[in-house]
């Protein structure tokens, strides 16, 4: 048996209920169930407002950093390092090379 | 007239959307069911798409037919449902998602044949296309039931799919031929 267009289509739709009250109730369960919705410039609104929330949250954070007065600088380092350079050691081996 | 329905319904009046909930439910409930194989999971999708449709329906723009729109949003869902892990067919009511004869020997016989053998050869006809469209992919069956329980043009089967025309044509040629060749390899096997 050659199954045709209408063969196919009622081999794909059996099952569907064939009592208008299935129907009925149906669309009586959707209208049930309609909220209400939000209008696209309030949804729009809610986005921005979340948006700017974020940005400030973002900007007003407290900083890491700890707050208060500096602590005192570390000597030790300071004289070191005026050592080193004081040392001039570029300067020196110029000398020794002109030496030789 | 559903243009003005579709308007009113648009600006929140919920009789209007009622209309269009009656002018579609019996197709879009007949797309579900072709693509589910399952009477109750239609009947949920369905629903499903008419409440998003009434919540994203101020958004609708009518650059495209209501109906096409409307069945965008259930091709989403049906997408979906079928990508919906297994397990979940346990709590959904059943593990009866397959198109296997069983499932359609549990539905009633919407024939009017008085011949008892006719009714019998059309039954197994039926259960063979059943059977025959669980062997096509998706996209195969989304473009079939579109053109065969719509009876869309393949300009609206592309719309609705988000494809090429071309595609269309190609997703339906392929349907036909493993539809085809299924069909007459269960007929030698009767």
């Amino acid at each position: 048996m050659e199954p045709d267009d209408k063969d196919i289509r009622e081999a794909l739709t059996a099952g569907m209920p064939a009592d208008d009250a299935f129907w009925a109730a149906q669309r009586a369960r959707i209208m049930s169930r309609l909220g209400p919705r939000r209008a696209p410039w309030r949804r729009w609104g809610a986005v921005t407002a979340a948006a700017c929330a974020f940005a400030a949250a973002v900007l007003l954070r407290p900083s890491r950093l700890p707050r208060g007065p500096l602590p005192p600088p570390n000597m030790e380092l300071i004289q070191n390092l005026e050592l080193v350079e004081n040392l001039d050691l570029l300067e020196d081996l110029d000398v020794l090379e002109g030496a030789r | 007239m559903e243009r003005e329905w579709v308007r009113a319904a648009q600006s929140g009046d919920e009789a209007a959307f009622g209309r269009l909930v009656g002018l579609h439910q019996k197709a879009l409930f007949a797309f579900l069911l072709g693509m589910t194989r399952r009477t109750d999971a239609a009947d949920d999708l369905a629903q499903e798409a008419f409440l998003k449709a009434w919540k994203a329906l101020p958004g609708f723009k009518g650059e495209s037919a209501f109906r096409t729109w409307l069945f965008q949003i259930a091709l989403n869902l049906a997408r979906s449902w079928g990508r919906r892990p297994k397990w979940l067919t346990f709590f959904s009511g059943g593990g009866e998602d397959t198109p296997s004869g069983d499932w359609l020997e549990a539905r009633p016989d919407t024939g009017s044949d008085a011949d008892p053998g006719r009714a019998a050869d059309r039954d197994d006809l039926r259960r063979r296309i059943d059977a025959g469209l669980a062997r096509l992919s998706s996209r195969e069956r989304e473009a079939f039931v579109l053109k065969y329980v719509e009876d869309m043009k393949i300009s609206e089967v592309a719309a609705v799919m988000g494809a090429a025309e071309g595609t269309v044509k190609s997703h339906l040629f392929h349907a036909a031929q493993k539809m085809r060749a299924y069909l007459e390899r269960t007929d030698g096997a009767r």
